[in-house]
């Protein structure tokens, strides 16, 4: 294997680990006691997993149909992510859940952060070079928001 | 030289000078709070101008102690037995040993080195700050590390720096497995199959897999505990908490969390210290025996148990936490298996030297010195791994003379080992072999006279982490033990002035190496020695009466 391409798996691996323990952690926090609240997570967050799923999909045919385009419709809907996520968590503020309020809150502003870091790291991969390992790591990115996604609605 | 190098020897000696400043930090501390635990109420001019809200008048304050307890374990744990081993002499030597040109990313190296040193930068400048360094040691437990300033001086802005600290220390520390796990897996030369790597090289992958997997969890835990001390999350902080007569505005954390992240890193983390070790000393007790090594699947085998094993291991550091019994059991028996493939490791060592011709060369000495210490450090370990004998011994100082044996004397000696035997290929000089072994032998000694006296005070019940004994009436008879331990220890730390001193004279005076010195066969011996000494001009060829027509510029 390629050394970018084994390097890109690690990697990934590494960042796994990290939302692991996260993962670990907020499930033992919630089950400490009954100071756990119900975060009120609209539509917009699982639409927003949908446009992220979406890119990882353009990006894929993109490097496959060695297609330009769709490459960067990819990187477009990757950035269109990032930005709803904003709006996602200004909804979260706006309906009284700031980072301290709840463990719950405290632990998804934490996540949907850390998770946008990688991201953004990601975008600036796919919009500087054409390597395999950035598609890989892209949708790596993509499969953990959705696993977290899922995280989060199963907590509820 | 240039600085931002991304040349794998360069980044490797980058790594073994900040361990040695590191280091030489660390022991400077320890032998401060030696002379602390002796003498608690001297009154020492210099440490008023050092610390001067820490030692007012020149006493030092129990704040004062705990916080040089905490950078000489941070230290010590993470800039010296995580970084020699593996950032040092990995990079310098992984690519040599698998006949590689660099390691895989060589950006990445370079990266994760300064890294390692803006980590360290951090940890420093939490002197600097108001209120000192950190109290709360390397295991930064809550609600003490969660609180803030309320709960003492250096819980303030000196613990925001600790984990900054330890956060990048995690991100170079991932970025630095990434590259090793991928030079192995990718770099290899033609021939050099896996299991035909030297034992360094699998002590190094094993190591950075450990890293991998374990430096993410300390990373997530860093941010969860910054997250309660600045942003008013309660992960770890329990609800109805009153602290220097303040109720503390948290709810429902709980401070077992973080020993639950924290152990299941730090446990990983002894392996991290201890296995690169492990692989130096396969290689030089099999050079220096001139035999074979004794089982080498066996030992790459019981390097990956020992791996997974150390991930399961965890909960041992909790058993008085507040632990279901049946876990207690669980962990208990886990730990217990450690033994077995340690054990077929220290076997194997054994076979590799029996019926040898033994070249007792100071390298030598020191990998066998390993071994001793390896042995009776993990003897204790087995107390330890025991919830029943565990209850009594936890917090004592019987824990700190078992981790000081088995993680720190083991891997220094390693260390000390790898760096007489390879410093030839480094430095292009020769140590001297007899001020090495008069070296070798005072720190033997003295490490045993440290640390043996410790089991004792643990035995009597002496707890860990204390700046003085003085209202402990059980321990006023057991002060012969602390002066022991204390003159030892200025004893051994004197006696690394040896070393310094021969490391300094032989890299600028020392004899010429030559390629090959110890007669041994990896591939970082088929190259030369590093810095080649110019002897002639650069045309000489022809010379009447030689045999070749041409004169290397090296060549005598």
């Amino acid at each position: 294997m390629h050394r970018s391409k084994t390097g890109v798996v690690l990697l990934l691996i590494a960042v796994g680990m990290v939302f692991a323990s996260l993962t670990s952690a907020m499930v033992v926090r919630r089950g400490l006691g009954g100071d756990w609240k119900l975060l009120p997570l609209t539509a917009l967050s699982l639409g927003n997993m949908l446009i992220l799923a979406a890119s990882s999909i353009a990006l894929e045919f993109g490097r496959r149909q060695k297609s330009s385009a769709l490459w960067w419709l990819a990187c477009c809907l990757g950035l269109l992510f990032l930005s709803m996520q904003l709006v996602v968590c200004r909804d979260l503020m706006r309906a009284g859940f700031t980072v301290a309020t709840n463990p719950s809150s405290s632990f998804f502003y934490l996540i949907s952060a850390l998770h946008g870091v990688h991201a953004l790291g990601g975008l600036i991969a796919l919009a500087t070079t054409r390597a395999i390992a950035a598609t890989w790591y892209w949708h790596g990115i993509s499969i953990l928001w959705v696993y977290l996604m899922l995280l989060f609605h199963w907590m509820q | 030289m240039k600085i931002f190098s991304t040349d794998h020897k360069v980044i490797g000696k980058q790594y073994l000078t900040l361990a040695f400043f590191s280091v030489a930090l660390g022991i400077v501390l320890s032998l401060i709070m030696r002379f602390h635990l002796i003498r608690p109420d001297a009154k020492i001019s210099w440490f008023a101008t050092l610390w001067p809200i820490g030692a007012t008048g020149g006493i030092m304050t129990p704040e004062l102690y705990l916080s040089l307890m905490t950078i000489h374990g941070t230290l010590m744990v993470f800039f010296v037995l995580s970084t020699a081993p593996q950032g040092g002499f990995g990079n310098y030597f992984l690519p040599l040993q698998i006949g590689a040109p660099n390691m895989a990313f060589p950006v990445l190296s370079m990266l994760s080195f300064w890294t390692t040193f803006l980590a360290l930068m951090a940890l420093l400048a939490s002197f600097s700050v108001e209120g000192g360094a950190p109290l709360s040691g390397w295991t930064a437990y809550p609600p003490l590390s969660a609180l803030g300033q309320v709960v003492g001086p250096g819980q303030g802005l000196g613990m925001d720096c600790w984990i900054i600290s330890i956060a990048l220390f995690s991100i170079a520390s991932l970025m630095g497995a990434i590259n090793f796990i991928t030079t192995i897996l990718d770099m290899r030369t033609k021939g050099m199959n896996l299991m035909r790597m030297p034992l360094t090289c699998w002590g190094w992958f094993v190591t950075a897999i450990i890293s991998l997997l374990a430096f993410g969890v300390l990373l997530a835990a860093g941010i969860l505990l910054f997250m309660d001390r600045n942003l008013g999350t309660s992960f770890f902080i329990p609800a109805g908490l009153v602290v220097s007569d303040q109720l503390q505005n948290h709810s429902g954390g709980s401070p077992i969390l973080w020993q639950h992240l924290f152990w299941f890193f730090g446990h990983p983390e002894v392996y991290i210290a201890i296995l690169p070790g492990m692989g130096i000393v396969s290689t030089v007790l099999s050079v220096f025996s001139r035999k074979p090594v004794f089982g080498y699947r066996a030992m790459v085998y019981a390097l990956f148990a020992i791996a997974i094993l150390g991930f399961f291991v965890w909960g041992h550091h909790m058993f008085i936490s507040g632990m279901s019994p049946y876990s207690s059991i669980a962990f208990s028996l886990i730990t217990l298996a450690v033994g077995v493939p340690s054990a077929i490791k220290t076997f194997n060592w054994l076979g590799t030297i029996w019926g040898g011709k033994i070249r007792f060369t100071t390298s030598m000495l020191f990998a066998l010195g390993f071994v001793s210490v390896f042995v009776s450090g993990g003897l204790t370990g087995l107390f330890l791994g025991q919830p029943a004998i565990d209850l009594y011994f936890h917090d004592t100082y019987f824990v700190v003379g078992h981790f000081h044996m088995i993680m720190g004397v083991a891997a220094i000696f390693a260390i000390f080992s790898a760096m007489y035997f390879w410093f030839p290929k480094m430095y292009g000089r020769m140590m001297n072999d007899n001020l090495g072994q008069v070296h070798f032998y005072l720190t033997f000694i003295g490490v045993y006279a440290i640390f043996i006296p410790m089991h004792f005070l643990g035995i009597l019940g002496a707890p860990r982490r204390y700046a003085d004994f003085k209202e402990l009436e059980f321990l006023a008879k057991s002060g012969i033990l602390q002066r022991i331990t204390t003159y030892s220890a200025y004893f051994t730390a004197a006696a690394q002035l040896l070393f310094f001193g021969n490391y300094f004279y032989a890299k600028w005076r020392g004899p010429l190496a030559a390629i090959n010195p110890w007669d041994a066969t990896t591939l970082e011996w088929t190259e030369p020695s590093e810095s080649p000494v110019v002897n002639h001009a650069p045309d000489v060829y022809s010379l009447p009466g030689e045999e070749k027509d041409f004169v290397m510029q090296t060549d005598q």
